[in-house]
């Protein structure tokens, strides 16, 4: 019994350093989501150049949405918008939507900010954070994947990549494909 | 696209809170006042009832109530601040959630999980005492009590060595009737067994 309460000690310590190694390996800046696998929160937001116009969820339908969370003084914001610009131009948006929903901005910054980097796909505003809220955005840039079945695939909070657009949104395509009426799984 | 909006249209009455305005009545008919002071007291005392749609809600119970549930939630930027603590926007923003739906008449309980289901349980300061969880409430205290045992057990076995040192026993005894550290049997109780076989 001595000689077990002897190992004890020592070995009730093992957990504990287990889990500080884990810790301290784990990016304390990244959260997991909690919306992965859920269906994405429904929204109507105003339009950013046409308040009076508006856009839903609803209206996208049966397509890949790309939901974009960014604002003008978001320097990675900066960087990953060439990524957005070629998702953009490389998906037929009948298929790949690229939503991008200004988060606590100024409209006129935001204008400005597409009128010296470009974007041609819908931008709105949410007034208050209220969507980001419901999605549960806590920085920006975030991107939301959300496949053509309404589900968030993907929550990605740090600037998207070509790699990662790509990858997700050809998978997020091949089940929108193989879902669809006679539809096959395939590129 | 399921998930509710701090929004959403007012819940169907249940019958307390058809109740309510008739009560409301009745006792300001009484003049007792019950009624107001009950609204108060649900708001200190943690068993808040929600007030009715339509019914007026004091601003500065609404405040408090904000306060009181933003002290509980994690500011997503400032990550150790709560959302009552924090000046961040977002936090602001929050807020402005929980005051528009405690206006709506939703509970505590419903606007922490509308927050969960948002963010996940990471949002609440206080983790919820259920699963994995479970370890940050039991743990301290199983870890107190081992330590308390094991330190129990020490002194109790410095004590009998003390008294070995100290040598109650009488010199002149055999040896054998001597406990010593290589005696496997307790002190008392070879003084047990010894009486015992003396006495028979």
């Amino acid at each position: 019994m001595r000689g077990w309460v002897r190992w004890a000690l020592p070995l009730s310590a093992l957990p504990v350093l287990a889990l500080l190694y884990w810790g301290l390996g784990q990016d304390q800046r990244r959260l997991p989501s909690a919306l992965e696998g859920r269906e994405a929160p429904a929204f109507r937001l105003a339009n950013l150049y046409d308040p009076s116009d508006s856009l839903s969820l609803a209206d996208l339908e049966g397509r890949i949405v790309v939901l974009n969370y960014w604002a003008s003084w978001c320097i990675p914001c900066i960087a990953e918008h060439p990524v957005l610009l070629q998702l953009r131009e490389h998906y037929d948006p009948a298929e790949v939507a690229l939503v991008g929903v200004l988060f606590q901005d100024t409209p006129e910054n935001g204008m400005r900010f597409i009128e010296e980097l470009g974007g041609e796909w819908p931008l709105v505003l949410d007034p208050g954070s209220r969507t980001a809220i419901e999605y549960g955005v806590y920085g920006v840039p975030e991107t939301y994947f959300i496949g053509a079945d309404g589900v968030v695939a993907l929550r990605h909070d740090l600037a998207v990549t070509w790699e990662l657009v790509a990858r997700t949104v050809d998978s997020l395509l091949v089940a929108r494909r193989a879902a669809a009426p006679g539809g096959v799984a395939g590129p | 696209m399921t998930r509710q909006s701090p929004h959403r249209p007012a819940r169907p009455l249940g019958p307390a809170r058809r109740a309510a305005p008739a009560l409301a009545l009745l006792a300001l008919a009484l003049g007792t006042g019950a009624a107001a002071a009950q609204t108060v007291d649900g708001a200190l005392d943690g068993t808040e009832r929600p007030p009715a749609p339509g019914e007026a809600v004091p601003s500065a119970e609404i405040d408090a109530r904000t306060a009181e549930i933003g002290a509980t939630l994690r500011c997503p930027i400032c990550r150790q601040q709560s959302v009552a603590e924090s000046s961040s926007r977002i936090a602001r923003e929050m807020q402005g959630v929980i005051r528009t739906m405690l206006m709506d008449g939703r509970t505590t309980e419903e606007i922490e999980a509308y927050f969960v289901d948002a963010y996940g349980p990471w949002i609440l300061l206080r983790p919820r005492a259920e699963g994995i969880n479970l370890l940050v409430y039991i743990g301290p205290a199983v870890a107190f009590a081992l330590g308390g045992l094991l330190v129990a057990r020490r002194i109790r076995r410095g004590r009998g060595r003390g008294e070995d040192a100290t040598g109650e026993e009488d010199p002149a005894a055999p040896s054998a009737a001597r406990p010593t550290d290589r005696d496997p049997l307790r002190k008392a109780d070879r003084k047990w067994i010894e009486a015992a076989i003396r006495g028979s």
